[in-house]
């Protein structure tokens, strides 16, 4: 079995702990807990005739007056980076969350998630247009979570 | 004896309560029998750290370099674990063994978590409400008791092109604030009534509110485009749609006010001469264009407080400025000559007959049209193309 850590990063309240608690678990509460430090989750996947253990960090989200500590970022194999569709202000951030990674991790792979989609009304659903590795999320609705997280390992292991 | 000191000083200078040992090859030692109790696993002598402390993966590199250098230390701290937050640090032991120290801050990080939760949620709140402040047309900020700028939206920078800085400029203040001394004022002025604000060409609906005993909102409205709609609709109510000149109606306004104003003046009817004549022999579209020519050739002569209006078909009202009746005469005649040597549409030769009255204590609008139009009579049955004064 291959360990792997990989990051849930972005703002407060974007949706990482959900993401996690969907792909996990296969879960959902709309119910809103701040996470504090970091809280770690195990998921076991196989991917090409080969078992991973993924050690998922759901670190506490960036605030407009704390950034996330990067002394949790050691040793990351990959990050999910998490922006909010329906908070601007957590998407223009996105960037920054991922140079932050890189600063620790350099060139190690990172997918986009762009969380919360299902809040989207269904004309502004089809125009999205997203980056390179970025997925249209909703841990509520169950999209996209395993692609994004298969993705991330893909990479990780390509 | 020299370890167990070793471990005892590394939990009273951390103030950490549990201890595991591990080898270079990250298995576990000794550990106190707590540790299990907060890691929630059952921890097993010889078995990979890794698999009971999966928060350590990724440490590896730390780990050995904590033995390879002695002495250097690393933490992990607010780990949320079997319900309960740690903090772990990881210390150098000896050269064989590497002590991983946990310690218990559920407590004091539940607190955090709280005030936390709320700050999040409240800054959540705030941001929705700044959106919504920002998407409205309206220019919305807030005044403090010393007059300063507290909060601005979105549309207020636009407008004044100002950065998210409260210290706005003096000059912005100026513009502002127009003739009042204070935003105290400002708001004082709007209480009384005064409700428009004029910043260069634009107007705005303006609104002010103490929304606690210390700050003031106002909130500007944008009415530029209302106001000029009215302004056109007035100026079409207020003019003859053929020529543009006054409707009697509101020329009665004007008349009434300058009987009031006791400022001497004339009154003058004028009336073109055998129009109908006009209308019959080239049809309405060269009347029309020759009334229209007829206005244009009076108010060349006009000065800017002096009133031409449409009274009804070819008939037409004048307020002349004039300290004598000779004055205003004088320059009906000379209305009269432009007239008569102007090439109207088509070639047409026009003459108009002037009847001019000037007012007498008691006057009033009606008393003085009368008379006006008693002189313009005059002046037609006595052969057209004439003025005619009657005192």
């Amino acid at each position: 079995m291959i360990r792997k850590k990989i990051l849930l990063l972005g703002d407060f309240h974007v949706g990482k702990t959900s993401l996690i608690r969907r792909y996990v678990d296969n879960a959902f509460s709309d119910d809103y807990l701040t996470t504090i430090g970091v809280k770690i989750s195990k998921k076991q996947i196989t991917l090409h005739d080969r078992e991973y253990e993924l050690l998922i960090w759901d670190i506490e989200g960036a605030t407009p007056t704390k950034k996330i500590p990067t002394h949790y970022f050691a040793g990351a194999a990959g990050a999910i980076v998490v922006g909010d569709l329906t908070r601007e202000e957590t998407l223009t951030s996105l960037p920054e969350h991922l140079q932050s990674f890189h600063s620790v991790n350099r060139g190690k792979p990172w997918v986009f998630a762009y969380n919360k989609v299902d809040l989207l009304p269904v004309e502004q659903r089809k125009r999205l247009q997203l980056p390179e590795w970025s997925f249209a999320t909703s841990a509520k609705e169950d999209l996209n979570v395993d692609t994004l997280f298969t993705t991330l390992l893909e990479r990780i292991v390509s | 004896m020299r370890n167990v000191q070793r471990i005892l000083n590394s939990i009273l200078s951390k103030n950490v309560f549990e201890y595991i040992l591990i080898d270079r090859d990250a298995n576990v030692g000794d550990f106190s029998l707590e540790a299990t109790h907060l890691l929630g696993e059952k921890l097993v002598h010889g078995e990979s750290i890794f698999d009971v402390l999966p928060e350590l993966v990724g440490s590896e590199d730390v780990i050995e370099e904590i033995f390879n250098r002695g002495k250097q230390s690393y933490a992990i701290k607010t780990v949320e674990k079997n319900g309960r937050f740690l903090n772990i640090y990881l210390d150098y032991f000896d050269s064989e063994k590497l002590l991983i120290l946990l310690q218990d801050i559920t407590e004091v990080t539940e607190i955090r978590r709280k005030i936390m939760q709320v700050s999040n949620q409240t800054t959540l709140l705030s941001n929705t409400l700044q959106s919504i402040v920002d998407s409205q047309k309206a220019i919305i900020f807030l005044v403090d008791s010393n007059g300063k700028i507290v909060f601005a939206n979105k549309r207020f920078h636009e407008y004044f092109d100002t950065d998210d800085s409260p210290e706005l400029r003096q000059e912005l203040l100026h513009t502002l604030l127009d003739e009042h001394r204070d935003f105290h004022a400002l708001h004082k002025s709007v209480r009384k009534g005064k409700d428009e604000l004029r910043i260069g060409q634009d107007v705005f609906s303006i609104e002010s509110v103490y929304v606690d005993p210390v700050n003031i909102l106002f909130t500007l409205t944008p009415i530029t485009d209302l106001v000029r709609k009215k302004e056109a609709l007035q100026n079409e109510i207020r003019h003859d749609p053929l020529t543009g000149v006054l409707r009697k109606q509101s020329f009665d306004e004007e008349l009434r006010k300058r009987l009031l104003s006791k400022r001497p003046f004339a009154l003058v009817v004028t009336d073109i001469d055998n129009f109908k004549q006009i209308n019959d022999r080239y049809g309405h579209v060269i009347g029309d264009k020759a009334l229209i020519q007829f206005t244009e050739v009076i108010r060349k002569r006009l000065r800017d407080d002096e009133t031409i209006a449409r009274w009804g078909g070819e008939e037409f009202l004048l307020l002349l400025e004039c300290a004598t009746p000779e004055e205003a005469i004088d320059k009906c005649e000379t209305i009269r000559r432009d007239l008569e040597q102007y090439r109207f549409e088509a070639g047409l030769h026009i003459t108009a007959s002037f009847g001019v009255s000037c007012p007498h204590e008691g006057d009033d609008a009606a008393t003085l049209v009368e008379r006006a139009d008693k002189a313009l009579y005059q002046a037609k049955s006595s052969g057209k193309n004439r003025v005619v004064f009657l005192n």
